[in-house]
């Protein structure tokens, strides 16, 4: 049996992804579904991809209650402090807002900058060695 | 914008990251005559602050001619492999950044070397961060060179927090 499908659309203010640490974050949730989903959640996630693994975790997840069939639902999230965005040699931290449709998980994501002067830290970058 | 004032943890003295298995029961065994080195710093510092280091390094009976400390930033990327015989983890670091704080050349025959240093850490940089595998860690490395030979080393953990607000 096919699972019935649902359109998902996350939107972010003035479409702007990069933020300083602690910024507050706006957009708009949108969804279409035949039937209304049990539930409808943010998740606000930041993943840290190593050479070979990957460590995931959920920063915040923010339940969007009592969500209808199709929806157009604005929101606004506080960034936390850290950590950084970051991209080095074995190693990239990067930030998800994920908009979920429970139970069965279906999703859509923007991915978001989170570091001081909202640029993504280069490790790389040899001006960094003093 | 960076401020330099520290208001941070007070300095204390670190303790050194373990040598691993064998090593650590011959270090055991060798502790008299063995180097040892001490480090007195605060345990943890704001990234845009000043981190000052004083530091000891006792040569033991090896004859040193050179001794460096340094403020290293590390990625570690780890792998688990499942086997019967267990999980093995292998580990792969980066120094992403480094910062010298202090360097020595001890007179022949000397017994022990001391010194200070201090730096500011400029961002952009990345804070400690300790995932299930993955991890940012920063450490005070001592690093004792007879010549051009190294002959000891030892790393003391620190903890580097993001900018103060």
């Amino acid at each position: 049996m096919n699972a019935p499908v649902i359109a998902l659309e996350l939107q972010l203010e003035d479409a702007v992804a990069a933020f300083d640490p602690g910024a507050r974050v706006g957009g708009v949730a949108r969804w279409t579904a035949p039937v209304a989903p049990r539930g409808m959640e943010l998740r606000l996630l930041w993943t840290l991809q190593g050479k070979w693994e990957r460590d995931l975790r959920i920063a915040e997840t923010i339940a969007l209650p009592d969500p209808q069939a199709s929806e157009r639902r604005p929101f606004f999230l506080t960034l936390p402090r850290e950590p950084y965005t970051f991209r080095g040699t074995l190693l990239a931290l990067e930030w998800a807002l994920e908009l979920v449709a429970l139970p069965g998980e279906e999703k859509t994501s923007v991915p978001l900058v989170l570091a001081p002067g909202r640029r993504a830290i280069d490790l790389y970058h040899r001006d960094l060695r003093k | 914008m960076a401020s330099t004032v520290s208001a941070g943890p007070a300095p204390r003295s670190l303790k050194a990251k373990s040598p691993p298995g064998l090593m650590a029961r011959v270090w055991s065994l060798l502790r008299r005559t063995a180097p040892r080195a001490e480090v007195i710093a605060p345990p943890e510092v704001h990234l845009g602050e000043r981190f000052d280091v004083e530091w000891r390094f006792d040569h033991g009976r090896r004859e040193v001619t050179n001794v460096s400390v340094t403020l290293v930033g590390l990625e570690v990327a780890r792998r688990r492999t499942s086997a019967r015989t267990g999980i093995t983890v292998v580990a792969e670091t980066n120094v992403f950044l480094s910062y010298e704080l202090d360097r020595r050349m001890p007179d022949r025959g000397a017994a022990r070397s001391t010194g200070r240093g201090s730096v500011l850490l400029t961002t952009p940089a990345v804070p400690t961060l300790a995932g299930k595998v993955n991890e940012i860690a920063w450490a005070i490395v001592v690093e004792a060179a007879f010549q051009a030979t190294a002959i000891w080393r030892a790393e003391f953990p620190v903890v580097v927090l993001s900018i103060r607000v």
